[in-house]
């Protein structure tokens, strides 16, 4: 118990529970939006789909850390591309991932897109599962766009939503390769998220027993979205 | 009529708008990763075409000394070939096993019948979602005490453990898809069970085994974080390896972007070969793409 009375006082645990819950609020909601309003855009025929489809996909294969070390070129502030396109349009250079203010949030960049894809293609496929007949139907009842969207597209939509919300959620909270190599979790500590604190407590501290009090943390915080998701599969078999 | 005609251009054009706009988002990052890697490197730490601004945003010709240096090593890196063995091997060992044992375990979960089979199928998935950094500190004390730090046979065993329980559930939605009357016919005309399996179920669910093998061995080949603690020399992977480019020096930022663009060619060929199941196989099966 001793250990867990010593990283619930420590003030980095709150900042680094804040930093997780912001982590993964964050990139799975703007995620969803985006890919959602992503496959609603692309559930039509179109010149060169078959060859833009896959492009898109392209980021969630692509091995994590070659992703976060190209980030780490992209983010730099001295000689990294987008410094520069940003001055194009006047704006001042930011530190990014040197910056405590910052970090964080490119590494929600990083996630946002390496992880829309994930939730544009499980969307896509949800799209296909919309009836026909119904949207028909309600185009000649003269129902809008948007009410059509409401009552037709997202019931039919809302396995696949909560498979794919659940799924990142939880994928989210796990995020460790990502804050390696893009910003170690610094500077300071202001990017660091749980699964990273565990890895430094237990291999840079060496201090073990807070590193296990700690992933024990991360795991009942995983396990609510986890029970849910369980729940979702085991009433489709 | 006509009106019609030029509203549709309209909205077709915003749409075409929008979509270049995604595609530069996306592709943006592989650009740059490509580029870096072309780009002329020099071999030291603060050499070469990086160090400019504004950057150079296309290469002065294609120079291929990042990649000279990297497959056969340098001044300041070693090769990364026997990086790219490692993960080759650890990536075929685990993905044959684990398809192996998955595609019995699947077939007990869906065609034997025993007490409190949906619990354990439940049990087994409950796996995926366990966070790998919670059981890393004692794996690695597991490892150690079995002298098993370094190598290869240490990551395969992990890896198995990471990657059965999708794929047994995974096996699992291709199984169910398949109707029981076949093997019924052949239990009729005196199959056992495992010659059942092996005669009528496996060759028809083979297209789903072999896109469950190779998704296994981009997961593993992936993989950071347990080959990160580990191993340290002999039998490191290429995404360890590649992330070895960062050091208290400085960044080796050709060297790294060239051992990249390697790194990820064949994940992207394997990737194209399964892409009309990714979304089946990302989402265990709740999904079907």
């Amino acid at each position: 118990m001793q250990n867990f009375y010593e990283i619930f006082l420590d003030s980095t645990f709150r900042e680094v529970i804040g930093n997780t819950l912001v982590y993964v609020v964050s990139t799975v909601v703007t995620e969803f939006l985006i890919g959602l309003g992503l496959a609603l855009l692309l559930n039509r025929e179109f010149k060169g789909k078959r060859i833009i489809a896959p492009l898109i996909y392209l980021p969630m294969i692509v091995t994590p850390v070659a992703v976060g070390l190209t980030f780490r070129i992209i983010y730099n502030v001295e000689y990294g591309p987008l410094t520069y396109l940003l001055s194009l349009v006047g704006l001042s250079p930011v530190l990014w991932v040197a910056s405590a203010t910052y970090a964080l949030f490119s590494l929600i960049l990083v996630d946002i897109w390496q992880w829309t894809p994930f939730m544009f293609l499980v969307l896509l496929a949800g799209l296909q599962n919309v009836s026909p007949e119904c949207v028909e139907a309600s185009q000649l009842d003269g129902a809008s766009y948007w009410q059509r969207f409401r009552h037709i597209t997202l019931p039919f939509l809302r396995g696949s939503i909560a498979v794919a919300v659940l799924i990142r959620m939880i994928d989210a909270f796990k995020a460790f390769d990502i804050i390696y190599t893009v910003t170690e979790g610094g500077p300071g500590t202001s990017s660091t998220v749980i699964s990273f604190f565990t890895y430094i407590l237990a291999f840079r501290r060496f201090s073990l027993g807070s590193a296990a009090a700690m992933s024990l943390v991360l795991f009942f915080l995983i396990l609510i979205p986890t029970q849910l998701l369980l729940r979702r599969l085991r009433r489709r078999t | 009529m006509a009106k019609k005609g030029w509203r549709h251009r309209i909205r077709d054009l915003a749409f075409y708008i929008v979509l270049a706009f995604v595609l530069v988002f996306v592709l943006f990052p592989f650009y740059w990763l490509v580029l870096n890697a072309f780009k002329y490197g020099g071999g030291g730490y603060f050499s070469g075409e990086y160090f400019t601004y504004p950057p150079k945003f296309w290469p002065s010709g294609l120079h291929l000394d990042n990649f000279q240096t990297v497959i056969f090593g340098g001044k300041f890196v070693n090769s990364v070939l026997p990086n790219i063995l490692n993960s080759a091997i650890v990536g075929f060992s685990t993905a044959v096993i684990v398809t192996a044992m998955s595609t019995l375990g699947a077939f007990a979960l869906t065609r034997l019948r025993f007490k409190r089979r949906d619990d354990v199928a439940f049990f087994i998935l409950s796996q995926r979602i366990l966070p790998p950094v919670s059981i890393i500190i004692p794996y690695y004390f597991i490892i150690s005490g079995l002298h098993l730090l370094d190598t290869q046979l240490a990551l395969i065993l992990t890896y198995i453990l990471l990657n059965l329980p999708f794929s047994v559930w995974i096996l699992m939605t291709y199984f169910e898809e398949i109707p029981k009357e076949i093997e019924e016919a052949a239990y009729v005309d005196g199959c056992t069970a495992m010659s059942a399996f092996r005669r009528i179920l496996l060759p028809v669910a083979l297209p789903g085994v072999l896109v469950t093998a190779i998704f296994s061995v981009i997961t593993c080949y992936n993989e950071f974080m347990f080959s990160f603690v580990l191993t340290y020399s002999k039998a490191v992977t290429l995404p360890r390896a590649i992330a070895q480019f960062v050091t208290i020096q400085g960044t080796l930022w050709g060297e790294m972007s060239a051992a990249s663009f390697l790194g990820i060619l064949p994940v992207i060929a394997f990737a194209m070969i399964i892409q009309k199941h990714l979304v089946r196989v990302m989402t265990m099966g709740a999904v079907k793409g």
